[in-house]
């Protein structure tokens, strides 16, 4: 029974998998244009835009130099 | 990391990548997008790229990333760890770049004023932190200042870079 269950579940799931890989190209070049997306970067863009020295990095840098 | 992870799906350029996620309400397309920060940001952060990750849903006749929906599919530290692999395969592949990421903050994280995608992004860096603290350096930024990562402080926004 529970082997049954498990077979049945991967054949949906591979067919789950078929039909959208069919797609793929579309989903993702969808994607990348999702208004959510476009806000993450915006959000991104404006936060790291704000940012001031001193910067932990450089920090690091300037000790790889000594 | 040796945690379990979803076989992933990825354009040829690596920067969108989709997996399925299996749980108690059935498969769910999910999907990471990494975007280039333009050029205009601070030298010290270039390249930087910033991450986002949502469910892909058909919405009408399109396809689009969600990244406010809670999917409750049971298997988050899955979804988290297929996730955290992907930033690290990415990072070991352009060895020069920052990636920045934050989690969406939802009504139930401004009522608590903590950012619950971002609590389980660095639950999941926190537990494999001897690992990954290796090979990577984390530092995170809260109210407009750089601060260094540390473990149980919590972050507005993540950014990891190749050591």
């Amino acid at each position: 029974m529970i082997t049954s269950m498990k077979k049945h579940r991967a054949e949906e799931h591979e067919a789950f998998l078929e039909e959208l890989l069919k797609d793929k190209e579309k989903i993702i070049a969808a994607i990348k244009n999702s208004p959510s997306v476009i806000r993450k970067q915006q959000e991104a863009i404006e936060q790291l835009s704000k940012l001031k020295p001193p910067f932990p990095w450089d920090k690091d840098r300037r000790e790889e130099a000594v | 990391m040796d945690r379990t992870t979803y076989p992933i799906h990825s354009t040829n350029d690596g920067f969108e990548y989709l997996f399925i996620s299996e749980g108690i309400r059935g498969n769910i397309l999910k999907g990471i997008s990494i975007e280039y920060i333009p050029d205009d940001q601070p030298h010290f952060l270039r390249p930087i790229y910033n991450l986002a990750f949502g469910d892909a849903k058909l919405v009408g006749d399109n396809w689009a990333l969600n990244d406010s929906v809670r999917s409750g599919n049971g298997d988050m530290p899955k979804v988290i760890a297929t996730v955290v692999k992907v930033a690290v395969e990415f990072l070991t592949r352009h060895k020069n770049a920052t990636l920045s990421f934050q989690g969406y903050l939802d009504e139930k994280s401004l009522a608590m004023g903590k950012n619950q995608r971002n609590i389980l992004y660095q639950r999941a860096i926190d537990s494999n932190w001897d690992e990954l603290s290796v090979k990577f350096c984390f530092w995170g930024a809260k109210t407009g200042k750089f601060e260094e990562y540390s473990i149980g402080n919590q972050h507005e926004r993540i950014l990891v870079k190749l050591k």
